[in-house]
């Protein structure tokens, strides 16, 4: 303490501020091998891309007019399908048809309430060629603003965690649908359960198979398509079931509500847990079953939907998705595109760059341009 | 009542008459006058006295007597209960010539009356018994906050900001249910952050104001034991912690004391005690301790209390001056705290307190009070009047004994230091903030750097588009509204009946939520946290630390460092900046032979400017003709391209150094043979006892003085001591009036100083005991005021109530600290003890055998004096009127019979002397400038005619070489003709009217017919490298003004000396005060013709003071002015106040909008360094006013190189970067999501999940744009050095612009389409994820997220130029953050991005459209930077490429040449592997 400190401050690197350093500086030298190397790798790497994306094939039939078809088989206009397969031979492609009937019983089994039939749409498509699983099988929606502000908020976490609600919080949280005129709490409450897209559908089946008599059935898989944090994350309310109602869109799957037996369960329904993950655009589609067993073969198929989703009172329209995916997804051209034009464009500009640098070449540390500055500067 | 009214009324008519018929003037017009009775009936003798006093009164006398109507007073020795004011007052309108004028004016406001030894009158006591008067503590007080109030205060006063008010409104606003975000704590946490960092730092600064504060209010002075303070009240309730310790001896006062103020028991007391009252020593207090000074801390100092001040103590507070150890009661002062200047002062003691020698004396002998007006900051102007008072006879009243004024010159201020003065004892008047030097201490204006203010308005323009961005969705969402209201989507997400203006509404306010971060709330607290480490970057540069005075630079304002890299106008002062204010004398010129030039001491600095400037010249103009700039770098191209040396930093220099290298050794040799002559011919004439003999401290050493000084043995001159002949004088002669004048003709005082350093106390030396004062001496000395090194008891039991056990705990561990200070400091002021270098023991010089050490008041006289000791004419003493001097071995006392003092309308100083045998004669020793000397010369002798020439010459060659001259002559007096002379100046100096120009005219006929001695040559020394600097500073484009008070020709020649003006130049001189106007436009026409008519001359403008006041007069004129001096390249302003130098200062800031920087040192450099832009306060010779009143304080002016051209360069370069980034990177986050609300139908929704959207700007991208701000470099500081001219973008202010704004916000909109729609079309329609799991609003979302986290990390880095591992480091380390983030606050269920983590980074394509998006974000910048940056390259991109260039030239070189290689220079003699590369990177 007692001896002289002195103030002199530390010769460090650090505070004289000599740190080694890279100092990076944008010349010929580096910008063109940069530019020319991503166009070199990346154009190539987007064709790979593309091709990939190419190599899914794709069903989407949009079945939203079946509500008000007839009994008779009628065939899709063009817009309202689309096939992308891989494999030259479409020849035997045939539009895809729908029929709408009247049924007794859900597809789930469940009955039809008393007195009311169940509008079932059975689509036919045909698949020119084998398609190997895995398959997926999507609905798709247009026009439906599940990114509406009112509506993402139209929820509770809590709730759906297994947490008791008050009537209060029930309708702070899930404002429209908290609360139903008789003081039951929605369960599960809020825009988003009870707006739920709940047509069914069916297995598909193959008709008329080459060498069989008998259809052959394809077993789709309800189960692994909501994301199996999702499936963890969400409880079984704990709440007596005397406070709660099912929403009221969902009067026809719980026509007496809710008893002991046929309680409400987020995590058991994956359809629901999918649902619940609100898509970020108008037009979505939403995983509705999977497929893992063997390739489909060429044929015709028919797939039968209970029409329970009135998606006109939204303005708009309903299809069915039969997708396989690629290590990048769904089909989409976009990835493979633009990684072709990207590298087209850093190749060009390379050139145009070399040109440039042919044309007037400069040389790293050349002083004449500070003359002219200075004698620039002083001119101010 | 009324009556009492309109007397007053009357009475305020007649006092306005009294001043104007001459009574003095009195500072308060609203007064009443109170007389203070005596009971003169009963004491005539009294009576008489104050008739006596108030003879001057007289004819007021009737008057007062009218005013008494109505007036209040009061009694002391009265037996009058004086229940009713009214009554008295009439009672004595009746007993007129009873009444005695002891006269108390009513005093208002800070005005005052302090009472000495004297029981307060009953007006200023309260009904208790206590004064009403109270007066501020001397506890000073800087800090803001106290432990309890900082919450509160700080709070407030951040959320006084509006940025703050902003991000809390906000806060609120998303803490309503309705916009529904449902995390209180993220809300909170940004503003709560910023907030809390805020709190830290001011919480730091203040704890270091508490510090300093703790500092000065601890420090020890003396007062006096024993003495009660009437001011104070006596009766101070125990604190809680001296009742619960019972500390009865700690309240002396709480004894049943007699006052105050019953008359009565005064009068009984006082006749029972052979002392006054006041004094009265309690019980308590043992005799020994009576009248003795203890300790107390200098908060505790009281107006009205004894102070005691020793040599070299620093004075506590503002006190007037009693007495002082020496007998005329003169005690000298060191001022440079308050004014800035070095030199000593004299303080004067009241005549008639000239006895007081002794505590007990305070006590016993002295009653009186002072009056003295309202504080105020003038340190030139004080009026007060003590008045003196006796007691009756009788012991029962107080009678008027003498009135004495006061002035200035009878106070000590606070923070004056004491020197050369043994002690003195003081009363404090004022204390604490009513002290003149803490009136004096306004703050600094708070400054706001360029960029800052031009922010602000960017800050708006964001606001602004928040507005839009806003108000556009709002509009929309009522369209989406009323379309969804006629359509069936309704039920699906509103069934709300609100009507579409509504929806709108509340949605402006969701999108005010939505894009909040397009204001950066970081931005502030990061700028301050960049500015902060600047600041220390620039106290932690090497280079601008000096050795000498072991001070580093002192950033004060750390707001101001990208200022310093847009100066554009540099306003210099001369003296103790530009030059040392270090005199030296170099040579001089005695009877016509000039001596000192024979190259002994080395080139001066200004000479050597010079010459390097002139050889620089001379190729540049080979090279481009006219373009001095452009030939210099072309030489510093060539160069390097031939030699790359090593090292960058000795590049330019290790030629020249060598050169140099060899030249010094010659030099040296030359110089020691010099020496040794020298030594040789000293020894031969004398003995040296009080003479230097190191080389290094002697400016002057020939040879040829003292050989000339040789007895010659001529015929005519038998005796060196022989009486002066009518002859002509030889050289001997001449040489020794010569130097007998320096030692005798001056005022400096002398100390001597001990091995140590340390001044020899004056006890020791003879002085005080044989002083002049005839009974003086032992007696004097055993008299002097006893000090004990206890606490002085009285203090801590008198104070104020809150004086509790934590401050009684704190005073303690306090003094311990100071104890400990003490111990190392002795005897000097504690208070100001880091400024004060008396200890320095480098002053010490260990080849004289005494050394004496000279104070004078101007630098030159002690130059010369201290020359004149060097050569064996040693001025040893001054007491009084006797001068002694030892010359050349033999000590002579010489008898000062007159001193003419020095002014600047004068220009001489002139002593008359008797001198001793062997003289016995009467001479006067003239000193002077040149012309004035030439005029008073005796021009009749013939032979004069002669050395008159070769003197000027000689004169003439001096100032060519940048030297000071002054002209020495001299004339002896017969006895006859000087008690003539001293009749007439006696009569003179008492002269009534026209005193001052008597004097004059007398003065003026004694010094005529003078002979010329000589002339010397002081060299005004130049700081180190100042020219080198000034000549970069103007390479870079910095425009340097000196402004200086100094004269016309000396300013000339140090703009000579420094660079500032060279000799191809036209110079232009606007001086007087009538003509200037019609000159100014003079010179604007031809300087204009010239520059129109393509002449490349450059011009420099001198302009005086004097017509600066002129020009200043109207705002024309100003504009013309600096309309004009724009079109030179130098300007010198000459004889300009501190008051000009600020108006200049601001003449260009503001006509100019310019960037100004002003560099000071002393006092008078305050106002400009205030009023610039910035503002450097150059820490060395003269005090602490500039240096604290700085922004930025350095130790020499060639550090302003380092500053400005590389410092302040790269702190621009940072900010502006900084702050551009910041903007970009906010904006760059709020427009997805707008593009978001497209396909949102505007529903106000928040696109990024909450925690993106709060933690963006705290955490997820801050560091590396901070990190840019804090260590980015353009170029490194060898180049930066080199090629000045890269300073040139700040001065233009290029790299912070409204176009480059725009840019990045244009970079930022680009950027954010690109990242949103790459994954628009990647998602779209489609899902990303291979297990055909469906993508969502949050993958999306938080997929855009990541991509602008990664991009906005990326884009500071692009735009680093200058990658240390901390950008590497914090680059990686923010995007690890981020994209762990995403993983592990995933991982809890309760949050919405709940698994997130998997879902993204499980599939290929996120990273994919990551990299894609990422490269096409960048393509455009990168390309289009590349081709500005090599084809388009400005300067600081040429120097870049030339630096680039320079390393790899070194590299090849050191491939070629292992041995280098492998040589000195280790940091390259690592191999080249990434590893070794990377730890030395991180070492």
């Amino acid at each position: 303490m007692s001896e002289h400190k002195s103030k002199k401050p530390a010769n460090t690197a650090f505070k004289q501020q000599r740190l080694k350093a890279w100092q990076p500086l944008l010349t010929p030298k580096t910008v063109l091998p940069t530019l020319f190397a991503v166009g070199i790798v990346f154009a190539p790497i987007g064709g790979l891309f593309l091709y990939a994306s190419d190599t899914v094939n794709e069903i989407t039939i949009d079945y939203t007019s079946c509500i008000t078809a007839t009994e008779s088989v009628q065939p899709l206009s063009d817009d309202l399908y689309t096939y992308t397969f891989t494999s030259e031979n479409t020849t035997d492609i045939r539009a895809p048809s729908i029929q709408l009937t009247q049924e007794s019983s859900y597809l789930t089994g469940q009955a039809a309430p008393a007195g009311e039939t169940i509008p079932r749409c059975k689509i036919t498509f045909s698949i020119p060629m084998e398609l190997h699983p895995p398959l997926y099988l999507y609905y798709r929606l247009t026009n439906f603003y599940q990114n509406h502000r009112k509506y993402v908020k139209s929820l509770s976490y809590n709730q759906l965690n297994g947490e008791q609600l008050t009537a209060g919080d029930a309708d702070a949280s899930c404002a429209p649908v908290g609360t139903a005129p008789d003081g039951k709490i929605y369960y599960p409450c809020g825009l988003i359960a009870n707006s739920m897209f709940n047509d069914s559908f069916s297995n598909i089946t193959l008709l008329n198979p080459q060498g069989r008599n008998d259809n052959i059935t394809y077993t789709m898989s309800q189960q692994g398509i909501a994301w199996h944090t999702d499936v963890t994350r969400y409880q079984r309310t704990s709440q007596p079931i005397e406070q709660l109602t099912p929403p009221p869109n969902w009067a026809k799957r719980y026509p007496n509500g809710y008893t002991a037996d046929n309680m409400f369960d987020p995590s058991q329904d994956e359809h629901f847990l999918v649902w619940m993950r609100t898509s970020w655009y108008p037009t979505f589609r939403k995983l509705y079953s999977n497929y893992n067993g063997d390739p489909l073969q060429p044929g015709t198929y028919e797939i039968d939907v209970d029409m329970n989703y009135d998606i006109r009172t939204y303005g708009g329209t309903k299809s069915i998705v039969l997708s396989g995916t690629s290590f990048l997804g769904n089909k989409n051209p976009f990835m493979g595109l633009s990684y072709i034009i990207m590298g087209c464009a850093c190749t060009i500009l390379g050139v145009v760059f070399l040109g440039w640098h042919f044309f007037r070449p400069r040389k790293l540390g050349d002083h004449d341009r500070l003359s002219w500055n200075q004698s620039g500067a002083l001119n101010n | 009542m009324s009556s009492v009214a309109a007397s007053i009324k009357a009475r305020w008519a007649l006092k306005r008459k009294d001043t104007l018929t001459g009574v003095p003037a009195r500072r308060d017009e609203n007064y009443e006058e109170i007389i203070m009775t005596t009971r003169t009936r009963t004491s005539g003798r009294n009576n008489n006295n104050s008739n006596n006093n108030n003879n001057n009164n007289e004819n007021t006398e009737h008057q007062r007597q009218q005013q008494t109507d109505g007036a209040s007073s009061y009694t002391t020795g009265s037996t009058s209960s004086s229940s009713s004011i009214l009554r008295q007052s009439s009672d004595k309108k009746r007993t007129k010539t009873a009444t005695s004028g002891v006269q108390l004016r009513r005093i208002y406001g800070a005005a005052r009356r302090v009472f000495v030894n004297l029981p307060l009158p009953k007006y200023e006591l309260d009904k208790h018994g206590n004064p009403k008067r109270h007066y501020v503590t001397n506890k000073v007080r800087t800090s803001k906050y106290t432990l309890w109030s900082f919450l509160p205060k700080n709070l407030f006063e951040q959320f006084r900001r509006a940025a703050n008010m902003y991000f809390l409104g906000m806060a609120i606003l998303q803490l309503i249910p309705y916009f529904g975000v449902d995390s209180p704590a993220l809300t909170l946490l940004p503003i709560c952050a910023v907030v809390a960092i805020t709190a830290i730092k001011d919480g730091f600064e203040d704890y270091q104001r508490h510090k300093v504060d703790a500092r000065y209010n601890g420090s020890i002075s003396h007062t006096l034991i024993g003495y009660k303070n009437p001011n104070y009240p006596f009766h101070v309730p125990l604190t809680f912690w001296q009742r619960l310790r019972g500390k009865k001896q700690m309240t002396p006062s709480q004894q049943p004391y007699q006052q105050p103020p019953s008359s009565t028991s005064l009068s009984s007391s006082s006749q029972q005690q052979p002392s006054p009252p006041i004094a009265t020593p309690t019980e308590s207090l043992p005799d020994d301790k009576r009248g003795v000074f203890g300790r107390s801390l200098s908060m505790d100092v009281r107006v009205g209390d004894f102070i005691l001040l020793r040599n070299g103590e620093s004075c506590p507070a503002d006190a007037v001056l009693l007495s002082s150890s020496d007998a005329s009661g003169v005690c000298f002062v060191e001022t440079k705290d308050l004014d800035g200047e070095t030199n000593l002062k004299p303080r004067h003691g009241i005549p008639d307190l000239h006895h007081i020698q002794s505590g007990a004396e305070c006590l016993d002998d002295v009653h009186f009070y002072i009056e003295a007006g309202t504080p105020t900051p003038d340190l030139y102007m004080f009026e007060g009047t003590l008045v003196l008072l006796d007691k009756d006879q009788d012991g029962n009243g107080w009678s008027e004994r003498k009135k004495v004024p006061i002035g200035i010159d009878n106070l000590v201020l606070r923070g004056h230091v004491v020197r050369n003065t043994h002690w003195a004892i003081a009363i404090v008047l004022y204390t604490g903030t009513e002290s003149k030097i803490i009136q004096n201490s306004s703050e600094t204006p708070s400054k706001r750097s360029r960029i800052e203010k031009q922010m602000n308005e960017e800050v708006i323009i964001a606001f602004v588009v928040l507005f839009i961005l806003c108000l556009i969705c709002a509009i929309l969402a009522g369209f989406m509204k009323a379309a969804d209201d006629a359509d069936a989507g309704t039920s699906l997400y509103s069934r709300e009946t609100n009507s579409p203006a509504f929806w709108g509404f509340t949605n402006f306010w969701s999108s005010l939520i939505t894009f909040q971060n397009i204001i950066p709330i970081s931005l502030y607290v990061s700028i301050e946290f960049v500015k902060t480490f600047q600041a220390y970057f620039i106290w932690s540069d090497l280079d601008m630390y000096d050795e000498a005075s072991d001070t580093a630079c002192v950033p004060k304002s750390w707001n101001l460092s990208d200022d310093l890299g847009q100066v554009e106008y540099l306003f210099s002062d001369k003296t103790g900046t530009l030059t040392r204010n270090i005199m030296e004398f170099r040579e001089c010129s005695i009877g016509g032979k000039r001596y000192g030039n024979n190259g002994f001491s080395p080139e001066s600095e200004g000479a050597r400017g010079a010459r390097i400037r002139k050889e620089k010249n001379q190729p540049a103009a080979t090279v481009e003709e006219g373009d001095q700039h452009a030939g210099l770098l072309t030489t510093a191209a060539t160069d390097d391209n031939i030699v790359p040396v090593e090292k960058i930093d000795t590049i330019i220099n290790e030629e020249e150094e060598e050169e140099e290298a060899d030249e010094n050794r010659s030099f040296q040799q030359r110089r020691t043979a010099i020496f040794d002559d020298y030594k040789r011919a000293l020894y031969s004439l004398f003995t040296p006892c009080y003479s230097s003999l190191d080389p290094n401290r002697l400016p002057f050493a020939d040879p040829r003085v003292f050989w000339d000084l040789q007895p010659k043995a001529s015929p005519t001159q038998t005796s060196t001591t022989s009486e002066m002949t009518a002859a002509a004088p030889t050289t001997q002669d001449r040489i020794q009036e010569f130097f007998m004048l320096l030692s005798l003709c001056h005022t400096v005082v002398v100390d001597k100083i001990d091995k140590e350093g340390k001044v020899i106390m004056e006890v020791d030396n003879e002085e005080i005991a044989g002083g002049d004062d005839e009974e003086g001496g032992l007696e004097q000395q055993s008299q002097q005021p006893q000090v004990t090194d206890e606490n002085n008891p009285l203090y801590p039991g008198e104070a104020k109530k809150s004086r509790g056990f934590r401050k009684k705990l704190k005073k303690n561990l306090r003094r311990r600290k100071k104890d400990k200070l003490r111990r190392k400091s002795s005897t000097r002021g504690e208070e100001f003890e880091s400024i004060i270098n008396v200890e320095r023991p480098d002053i010490v010089d260990t080849t004289v055998e005494t050394q004496l050490v000279y104070k004078a008041e101007s630098p030159d006289e002690a130059a010369l004096v201290s020359a004149a000791r060097d050569l064996g004419f040693s001025f040893l003493s001054r007491q009084g009127k006797r001068l002694t001097v030892d010359l050349l071995g033999t000590e002579y006392e010489f008898q000062l019979l007159n001193t003419l003092d020095f002014n600047s309308t004068r220009k001489r100083m002139s002593v008359i002397l008797q001198r001793p045998y062997p003289w016995n004669d009467i001479v006067l020793y003239c000193k002077g400038a040149d012309n004035v000397i030439l005029e008073r010369l005796d021009h009749t002798d013939p032979s004069n005619k002669e050395v008159l020439q070769q003197t000027q010459n000689d004169i003439d060659a001096f100032s060519n070489d940048g030297l000071r001259t002054l002209m020495l002559a001299w004339k002896s007096l017969t006895p006859e003709k000087y008690e003539l002379w001293e009749a007439e100046y006696e009569a003179a100096s008492t002269a009534a009217e026209n005193r001052a120009e008597k004097i004059d005219a007398v003065q003026d006929s004694m010094e005529q017919n003078l002979t010329l001695l000589g002339a010397t040559g002081i060299e005004d020394k130049l700081q180190e490298g100042v020219p080198q600097c000034i000549e970069d500073l103007r390479r870079a484009g910095i425009k340097v003004w000196v402004l200086t008070g100094d004269k016309l020709e000396t300013a000339i020649n140090i703009g000579y000396a420094s660079n500032l003006l060279d000799g191809n130049m036209n110079l232009w001189t606007l001086r007087g005060h009538d003509q200037v106007e019609r000159d100014m436009d003079d010179t604007m026409a031809q300087v204009s013709a010239a520059l129109a008519k393509g002449d490349t001359t450059e011009n420099a403008l001198i302009i005086e003071g004097a017509a600066l006041t002129r020009l200043f007069e109207t705002d024309d004129l100003k504009n013309r002015l600096l309309e004009l001096s724009l079109l030179c390249k130098s300007v010198l302003c000459c004889r300009v106040s501190p008051l000009q130098k600020a108006l200049v200062v601001e003449m260009v800031k503001e006509g100019k909008g310019a960037v100004t920087l002003a560099v000071g040192d002393g006092a008078n450099d305050v106002s400009m360094i205030q009023a610039a832009n910035i503002g450097v306060g150059i820490a060395g010779q003269e005090g602490v006013q500039a240096s604290m009143a700085s922004d930025y304080a350095i130790a020499q002016f060639r550090f302003l190189h380092k500053l400005l051209l590389v410092q302040g360069h790269w702190n621009y370069h940072r900010i502006s970067e900084m702050i551009l980034n910041f903007f970009y990177k906010n904006v760059l986050w709020v427009f997805p999501s707008l593009w978001y609300q497209i396909y949102s139908r505007f529903s106000g929704n928040i696109f990024y999940d909450y925690s993106f959207l709060q933690l963006y700007n705290v955490i997820f991208t801050v560091a590396p744009v901070v990190i840019l701000g804090c260590t980015d470099e353009t170029i490194t500081a060898p180049y930066l050095r080199k090629y000045p001219q890269v300073y040139e973008v700040g001065t233009d202010h290029r790299l912070y612009t409204r176009l480059r704004y725009w840019l990045y916000f244009g970079d930022a909109v680009w950027q954010s389409l690109v990242l949103f729609y790459a994954f628009y079309f990647a998602y779209d329609g489609s899902d990303p994820n291979p297990d055909g799991r469906p993508n969502s609003m949050l993958q999306f979302s938080s997929a855009v997220a990541l991509a602008a986290v990664l991009v906005a990390n990326l884009m500071p880095g692009f735009n680093t130029y200058y990658w240390t591992w901390f950008q590497f480091f914090f680059v990686i380390a923010e995007l690890l953050i981020t994209f762990l983030w995403v993983l592990i606050y995933g991982l809890f269920q309760s949050v919405n991005i709940y698994g997130m983590g998997y879902m993204l980074y499980g599939g290929w394509s996120f990273w994919l459209i990551l990299l894609l998006s990422t490269i096409v974000s960048f393509l455009p910048r990168y390309v289009i930077v590349f081709a500005k940056q090599w084809w388009y390259a400005d300067v600081m991109h040429t120097v870049r490429h030339v630096e680039k260039f320079d390393k790899k030239q070194r590299k090849k070189n050191r491939k070629k040449d292992p041995v280098l290689k492998d040589g000195h220079h280790h940091s390259s003699s690592s191999s080249n592997s990434p590893f070794s590369k990377w730890f030395q990177a991180f070492r």
